[in-house]
Parts: structure tokens; C-alpha cells; sequence
């Protein structure tokens, strides 16, 4: 391998650490570089926790999934991809789980939209499943 | 030669971009696969991204094309083999390969696409970067004789 090559891998690597790390700084919230991730971040609830508010029936949970998706299965109560929860309320949307992007950004959403107690369960319906709590099919 | 490096160039730029934005949810994908320390991971997931788009844009315009070949052959031997581990130890997770995109779980076709984008990329490094690229290739015999 040529002096340029390993140049230019050096270079490569450098450049990506250095926007890597520098993105990551100023993404809120961002990662902690070199620390095992936290389970939650801010803005996230438990599974325990929304089951818990399930259980009060003091929250909405939202649904942000296709239509198909939440016809097949959802949280018992949860409003579909196509309504919009009312404001007031404690507001936990979730997608399939912690590899989909969809609830951060729906939350996000709500949040600019002035909506103050908004939260992302980001283990999702497939977390819920997973502990063994009930779901239900149809549209409503 | 050239329609070889846009496309392993396009290829790397277009994964590159979900990760960029999300790189929490990669983070999650690569902690699925279970072979690195939990105190990397997080770095790996905003460096790696950044590592395949600048990779990807210099196969693209064919600039410092033998450091981007490296890199990105790497990067496929590398990802060939975590999905080696994944399929060997049965996982049943996503392969991450384009953040947002669950479906897309671990099989072994994307074993063979990785391998396939190896040896890509050992073709863009030793047989050069073809036209329309920033960087001529060095002609054959170009090196100055001793006298």
C-alpha cells in the first residue's frame, strides 16, 4: 500500500471521528462517546412505567405505525396513526420498538406543537408484547 | 469500471444517511449483534456512518480512490463478518443496514453482498477508477526507470 493510500485512510478515519463526535455534541441529546448507552434518554419512558400510567388510565398512548399495522395489533385503547391525541394529556407514543425512528420524531413533533407532557416508549410495541401485557386488534 | 464505483460509492453514501440521523436507533442495531463492548458502541455508531459517507463520496468522484477502496473494502469484510457471527449465533435482529428499515433482518444473502462489495472494491483499487473520476489511475509502466 502506497504513502497516499494510507494517507488518505488515515485522513477518512480522522474526518469521520472528528464529525462523528462534533454532530454528536451538539445532537440533544446526544450519546455518551465511550459509556455503555442508557437504557432510556430524556423524554422516554419504561415499560413499566406506561404500564403503570396504563393502568391508572392517566395517559393516551399513540400509535404511530402504519394503519395495517395497528389493525393487526396495538395497545389496548391506543389511538391510531391517523388521529391526533388532545392536548392536555399524558401523551406515550410508540412505534415497533428501539429500531424505529418514528415515535422520537411524532413526539417531537407534538412538543413544537406546544404539547407539554409528551413521552417516547421506545421499546414499542414489541417491548410491550415481549413482558407479556395484552394488545388488541380491529380499529379501535 | 466506472459503473462499479458509482455503485459501491452510492451504495455506502445512501446507507450512510439513515445512520447519520439516527444514530441512536444504529447504536441499538449494533448492540443487537453482541460483539463489541458496550463503552464502544455508542462511538462506533456516530463515527461509522460519517466513515462510509466520506468513503462513499470519494468512490463517487473517484478522488483518493485507492484510500476509499481500503476503507470501504474493509468496512465489507468487517460487516461480512458481524453478520457471519449474527447468522452463526441464530439472531433474530435487524441488520441495520439502512436505519429505520426493520424488515430487513440479518440473512445470509447480506453475507454475500458484503463479499460481493469486497471484492468491488479490491477491483476499483487495483484496475483504478475508471473515467469521470477526480483522479487518473497511474498509467501501466509510468514509474521513472533507474537509471
Amino acid at each position: 500500500m502506497t504513502k497516499r493510500t494510507l494517507t488518505s485512510v488515515v485522513l477518512l478515519l480522522g474526518a469521520a471521528f472528528l464529525l462523528g463526535a462534533g454532530t454528536n455534541h451538539f445532537r440533544s441529546p446526544s450519546l455518551p462517546l465511550f459509556k455503555a448507552m442508557p437504557t432510556l434518554f430524556p423524554g422516554e419512558i419504561s415499560l413499566d412505567g406506561a404500564f403503570l400510567h396504563y393502568r391508572r388510565k392517566d395517559a393516551v398512548f399513540w400509535d404511530v405505525r402504519t394503519p395495517e399495522a395497528y389493525r393487526e395489533a396495538h395497545l389496548p385503547g391506543a389511538l391510531g396513526p391517523n388521529e391526533v391525541p388532545s392536548e392536555g394529556r399524558m401523551t406515550i407514543v410508540y412505534c415497533s420498538g428501539r429500531l424505529c425512528p418514528k415515535a422520537t420524531e411524532k413526539a417531537e413533533d407534538l412538543r413544537e406543537l406546544g404539547y407539554q407532557d409528551v413521552w417516547v416508549l421506545p421499546d414499542g410495541i414489541q417491548g410491550w408484547h415481549g413482558a407479556g401485557h395484552l394488545l388488541q386488534s380491529g380499529d379501535e | 469500471m466506472i459503473a462499479l464505483r458509482l455503485f459501491l460509492g452510492l451504495v455506502f453514501v445512501v446507507s450512510s444517511w439513515t445512520k447519520i440521523r439516527y444514530p441512536r436507533i444504529f447504536a441499538e442495531a449494533l448492540l443487537a449483534y453482541q460483539v463489541l463492548p458496550e463503552s464502544l458502541v455508542t462511538v462506533v455508531a456516530v463515527t461509522l456512518p460519517w466513515l462510509e459517507l466520506l468513503a462513499g463520496l470519494a468512490m463517487l468522484f473517484g478522488y483518493r480512490y485507492r484510500g476509499s477502496a481500503v476503507v470501504l473494502g474493509g468496512l465489507s469484510l468487517l460487516f461480512a463478518l458481524v453478520l457471519s457471527s449474527a447468522v452463526w449465533k441464530g439472531l433474530d435482529i435487524s441488520c441495520g443496514c439502512f436505519v429505520g428499515v426493520e424488515w430487513m433482518k440479518v440473512k445470509w444473502w447480506h453475507i454475500v453482498a458484503n463479499l460481493v462489495f469486497f471484492g468491488l472494491a479490491g477491483a476499483v483499487f487495483f484496475r483504478g477508477p475508471g473515467r469521470w473520476a477526480l483522479e487518473k489511475s497511474p498509467a501501466p509502466n509510468s514509474h521513472t526507470p533507474h537509471p
